[in-house]
């Protein structure tokens, strides 16, 4: 049975049916901010083709009636060419290509977002093919909390860097710590 | 009138946009982003914790409210050939459940690099229904 049964009238896509969204399952799996490794390079396990569905839903769910987002028909009578995905729908990509792969330190329960850098080259377009590539980059402690920090870069089935950003996030930082939010 | 670069000032104020954010816009989010964090959509489970951002309520996507302040560059620019190139914000304060967001930007500088390199810095903020600063920070934009 699905964690969070109450959203299952909004599931509308194929990626959306088969995510896993029980971020609880396998936390022991998680890298915890002790063991987290700055420098390595890692390909996540998913890759992400964008279909019109995707950027239209989520245009949709981030209440942005743009028809650039939104109209096949109107996009192509523009500069754009084409439809194009809203700017924040590296957000989609990056958790559909993570899962509970490498960097999951981004689900885990307890975590929080104080800010992000995000640089963005070009807007992904329906048939795009995203391999997504992580790095964590830093990870400190400031005024008692934990925080880490990875580099995603976004790429294209053509080596087209599509999306590069560096978001932070305050984890818990050790196993014990996590179990509190575990309930 | 076509906006380009060169008919843009600094300190133009951009419209504002405004969003109201119940719980169901927030859960339609967490499945549009596959973002299933607790502290978003699980009203109990924070009850139980409310060391965390926003207290007993659960909150909306920090992402979310970076998306807003995106729209309202993207609603003033991008039918002109505008183009986002880089967005960075920080949150000071969680937005909570049926808070109301307004956001928007205003232009700082301008960068003369040339035909397609031309390029605007624009500070973005977000406010909440109380006036309270949500999250802050500058956008790039190039423009024609």
């Amino acid at each position: 049975m699905k964690l969070y049964q109450h959203l299952d009238k909004y599931i509308a896509t194929k990626k959306q049916r088969e995510f896993e969204r029980n971020f609880f399952l396998d936390v022991d799996q998680y890298e915890i901010w002790e063991e987290i490794e700055i420098g390595p390079v890692n390909e996540a396990a998913n890759k992400f083709e964008v279909t019109v569905e995707d950027i239209k839903f989520f245009s949709e769910a981030i209440l942005d009636p743009n028809p650039l987002f939104n109209d096949e028909e109107y996009a192509k009578t523009t500069h754009w060419g084409g439809l194009i995905a809203h700017p924040l729908f590296f957000h989609f990509v990056s958790l559909y290509c993570i899962e509970r792969g490498f960097c999951n330190w981004m689900r885990i329960p307890g975590a929080f977002n104080p800010g992000q850098v995000n640089d963005l080259y070009e807007p992904f377009r329906p048939g795009d093919v995203i391999t997504l590539t992580l790095t964590s980059t830093d990870k400190w402690i400031k005024r008692g909390l934990h925080y880490v920090q990875c580099q995603q870069d976004f790429t294209d089935q053509n080596g087209v860097l599509k999306v590069r950003r560096w978001p932070i996030l305050s984890v818990p930082h050790t196993r014990a710590e996590i179990q509190k939010y575990l309930d | 009138m076509t906006l380009t670069f060169e008919n843009v000032e600094c300190e133009t104020v951009l419209p504002e946009i405004t969003r109201h954010c119940d719980q169901e816009v927030i859960d339609r989010y967490a499945v549009a982003s596959l973002d299933y964090h607790p502290i978003h959509i699980n009203p109990e489970w924070k009850k139980r914790h409310p060391n965390l951002p926003g207290g007993e309520a659960t909150i909306v996507h920090g992402q979310m409210t970076m998306g807003f302040m995106a729209t309202v560059i993207t609603d003033w620019s991008y039918a002109s050939g505008g183009k986002i190139r880089k967005l960075q914000a920080k949150y000071f304060r969680a937005v909570k459940v049926n808070d109301t967001v307004t956001a928007g930007a205003k232009v700082k500088e301008k960068h003369f690099h040339g035909p397609g390199k031309d390029y605007l810095v624009l500070d973005i903020f977000a406010r909440n229904q109380d006036g309270e600063a949500v999250a802050a920070g500058t956008a790039e934009l190039l423009l024609p």
